[in-house]
């Protein structure tokens, strides 16, 4: 017999209700701090959580079956005709003591009985004989607690005075006795009957049922369920049956207690039967304004992040663009600094001292609010040739001991240049292959190179004065100083290259530009800075 | 690297792994961001071990051991001298800073207010000051180094947009330059970032080692605020030629 005690009912609700939510926001938080927590930390708080919410829900459970009303005491203080529910004790696992299949979802988890029982008890005292083994009732109809020898004569008394019979199919030679005993004393009208397994299982019930009844229980195929409740089926008058069509609303289906409302849609016809009014189930406002705010918050963040982003994307900033000065279509030589890893056994990854100069370098000019503003908008290919046109301009911008180096530096770019590159830095042409030949460069000619394309650049951007180019006859003094050093035939060559460059190879521009910028180092201070100076005023 | 690498004081998880290498590149952002900003950063509590104390000239106690931790020739010390120093320089919560130097003549004048040009910063994760470390387990952090993009994990973005946020200051992402040079007990990295104030912005070089040390991982950093292309060269070879210098303290 079970023992009902409201008050510690109350109590443990309350704690499991408190427990349910201290494990759902908890958890909930966990994940939200994740990046605080360590790993075995979060899994940790995440399932300790999890366990707490489930013992939760346990603890109101055990609450909620301490807090029902008893069978007896239902019918002594409700007048209506009984709603009788009979079934094998053995269903109560799935329909009344099981937590329904998604209890977390659910935050009151009404269980498919007491969901069955909230229809019911429309219709009068949902009531049921309680198994007594058990130490507390299940959830949903009342139960009434007989001494092991009455029950027979107990659900008989029921049945004298039933509004509705509600039998739920099982094969124990009890239920069958309960189904011969209804269809003995109560109005087929009056009865349902309830399913919840198919297949074999189903088409066992059914040839069992054929021999009391007159006809063959209906066929079930793949159809639409109500919880564990997959066909409902009621009696006409000379007790041949008939499926009633269950329907389905999501817009009356609460999240507490999802197959009420279409359970009730459903019964109409019994309503009717029985002469109950009957008036459609609420609708389930909170759900769909849970559901509606939800995905308006989800669709309003989606807008916003549309929003914020795409402008990002298509017109990202380009005060920090990579423009890259020098070209960079060559394929990068192996780094000589590329070592491999003894830890690891394969080599880590390095940039090549040219590529680390040259994010050193755009990240210098990128610093500058005049080279970001020239470039603002542009590609990276626009950006690339504004940056290369300002270096260019900005040489004669610089000082003379800084062309000197230049010159210096130049020089030996010539040397590791083939002769197509060569010719064409001679003449004042795209070189393609000016990158290769500098990234084969000493690093601190590369350093003093690109050290050199930032003043240069820096010097055009801010308009610094250039010093005026020196007089030809002061060039021409300082290149026969230059002559007089070469041979009579690498005189003639260099004269002749300087004099008429369109009529010259490729092969006498290269070699008449390697002798001066090779030998301009070994001229007076004078001539050399004459030199190098007229050289960037070509 | 495995999860179950045996350590003198137990068992060494990805977790703890994943520890250090936050703290690393903590580290790294704290250093850089003390750099470009004038003003104080916060020094939190200790989280898990208590500061290190220094037992001698340059030498610091970690647990049972004592590391030698030598500054850069032409340095000196100046987290113990000056308290202006050690606020510009911060102090992650996550690590202890046991050392930082300025160029000798620098540190003579230092001003609470002026550019630091040019410093070096010593620092040991706070979990794991009394925590032996293996040749196995650094052979470890080094592999996740030289095969991570520690710039790209989010828990470093959204330290390094907190820490940006706390000082006014917004920083572009790292870009990685490469090895400086690896050693058993040693590996030196060295990127460029740009921090970027109200009317100013500093593009900075940093090198970053890894050093292993008496069972120690220590995290040695110099920063140089970009001047010049040279200035690549200059912390290349400052970081090798200090870090074979602390190598040959700790042998």
């Amino acid at each position: 017999m079970a023992h009902i005690n409201r008050r510690q009912g109350q109590a443990l609700r309350s704690i499991g209700n408190a427990l349910f939510w201290i494990g759902v926001l908890g958890a909930s938080l966990a994940l939200a701090f994740r990046s605080e927590l360590s790993g075995s930390a979060l899994m940790a708080s995440v399932w300790g959580l999890i366990v707490v919410t489930f013992i939760g829900i346990a603890i109101m459970h055990r609450g909620r079956k301490l807090l029902a009303t008893s069978g007896d005491t239902r019918l002594a203080t409700d007048s209506r005709k009984p709603v009788v529910y009979l079934r094998s004790f053995a269903a109560d696992s799935l329909g009344a003591g099981a937590v329904s299949s998604w209890p977390l979802l659910k935050f009151g988890y009404s269980t498919d009985e007491e969901q069955l029982a909230a229809v019911m008890n429309e219709l009068g005292p949902f009531v049921a004989i309680g198994d007594p083994r058990e130490a507390l009732p299940d959830l949903g109809a009342d139960r009434i607690y007989v001494r092991e020898g009455d029950w027979q004569k107990r659900v008989q008394e029921l049945l004298k005075d039933a509004r509705l019979v509600v039998l739920r199919a099982a094969t124990t030679d009890n239920f069958w006795w309960e189904f011969q005993t209804v269809k003995a004393h109560v109005a087929p009208e009056r009865v349902l009957l309830l399913v919840s397994t198919t297949g074999a299982s189903y088409e066992a019930f059914r040839s069992r049922a054929a021999e009391i009844l007159p006809s063959p229980l209906p066929e079930l195929g793949r159809r639409k369920r109500l919880g564990h409740f997959r066909a409902i089926v009621a009696f006409d008058k000379s007790w041949h049956s008939h499926e009633i069509p269950i329907v389905r609303s999501f817009r009356r289906a609460e999240f507490t207690a999802p197959f009420v409302g279409p359970l009730k849609l459903s019964l109409k016809p019994i309503y009717e039967r029985l002469g109950a009014v009957w008036v459609p189930p609420p609708v389930a406002r909170k759900k769909l304004i849970v559901l509606w705010t939800c995905g308006s918050i989800a669709a309003l963040a989606f807008a916003l992040v549309l929003a914020i982003k795409l402008p990002e994307y298509f017109n990202s900033p380009r005060d920090y663009t990579p423009v890259q000065l020098v070209p960079t279509s060559a394929a990068a030589p192996a780094s000589a600094g590329a070592t491999a890893s003894p830890v690891t056994g394969r080599p880590p990854v390095v940039l090549s001292r040219y590529d680390s100069q040259l994010a050193i370098l755009t990240a210098r000019l990128s610093s500058r609010a005049e080279f970001r503003d020239r470039v603002s908008g542009m590609s990276d290919g626009e950006a690339r040739d504004v940056g290369r046109q300002l270096a260019l301009r900005g040489l004669r911008r610089l000082t003379s001991d800084q062309l000197v180096v230049r010159a210096q530096v130049l020089g030996r770019i010539l040397s590791l240049s083939d002769t197509t590159t060569c010719a064409a830095i001679v003449n004042g042409r795209p070189a393609p292959g000016l990158e290769a030949a500098i990234r084969q460069l000493p690093d601190d000619d590369m350093q003093q190179w690109l050290e050199l394309v930032f003043e240069s650049t820096v010097a055009e951007l801010e308009q610094r004065s250039a010093p005026p180019p020196p007089a030809g006859s002061r060039v021409n003094q300082a290149l026969a100083s230059l002559s007089s050093r070469l041979s009579p035939e690498d005189a003639e060559t260099m004269r002749h290259a300087l004099s008429d460059p369109r009529a010259t190879s490729a092969e006498q521009s290269c070699k008449a530009g390697r002798l001066l910028y090779g030998n301009l180092p070994d001229l007076s201070a004078d001539d050399r800075t004459v030199l190098a100076r007229a050289l960037v005023n070509r | 690297m495995s999860a179950g690498m045996n350590y003198a004081a137990g068992t060494i998880t990805e977790e703890r792994m994943h520890q250090l290498r936050a703290a690393t590149i903590v580290l790294v952002i704290a250093g850089v961001t003390s750099v470009a900003v004038r003003g104080n950063a916060p020094v939190r509590g200790a989280l898990q071990a208590s500061r290190p104390v220094s037992t001698g000239p340059h030498v610091y106690q970690l647990g049972n051991v004592s590391v030698d931790i030598p500054p850069p020739r032409g340095f000196e010390e100046m987290l113990s001298r000056s308290e202006d120093f050690r606020r510009r320089v911060g102090e992650s919560d996550r690590l202890w800073n046991l050392a930082a130097h300025l160029p000798s003549e620098v540190a003579k004048t230092f001003k609470a207010d002026q550019d630091i040009p040019l410093y070096t910063k010593v620092s040991i994760s706070r979990a794991a000051v009394e925590t032996d470390i293996t040749d196995d387990f650094f052979a470890g952090v080094v592999k996740q180094q030289s095969e991570t993009a520690v710039f790209e994990q989010d828990f470093l973005k959204k330290y390094l947009a907190d820490r940006a946020r706390q000082l006014g200051v917004t920083m572009d992402k790292p870009v990685a330059l490469g090895l400086i040079e690896q050693t058993p007990r040693s590996y030196s990295t060295l990127a460029l970032t740009t921090v970027s104030g109200a009317d100013r912005r500093i593009n900075l070089l940093f090198s970053t080692s890894l050093l292993h040390l008496h069972r120690r991982l220590i995290f040695a950093y110099v920063y140089r605020i970009i001047e010049s292309q040279k200035d690549q060269a200059l912390v290349e070879t400052l970081t090798r030629e200090w870090v074979k210098s602390i190598l040959a303290a700790n042998p």
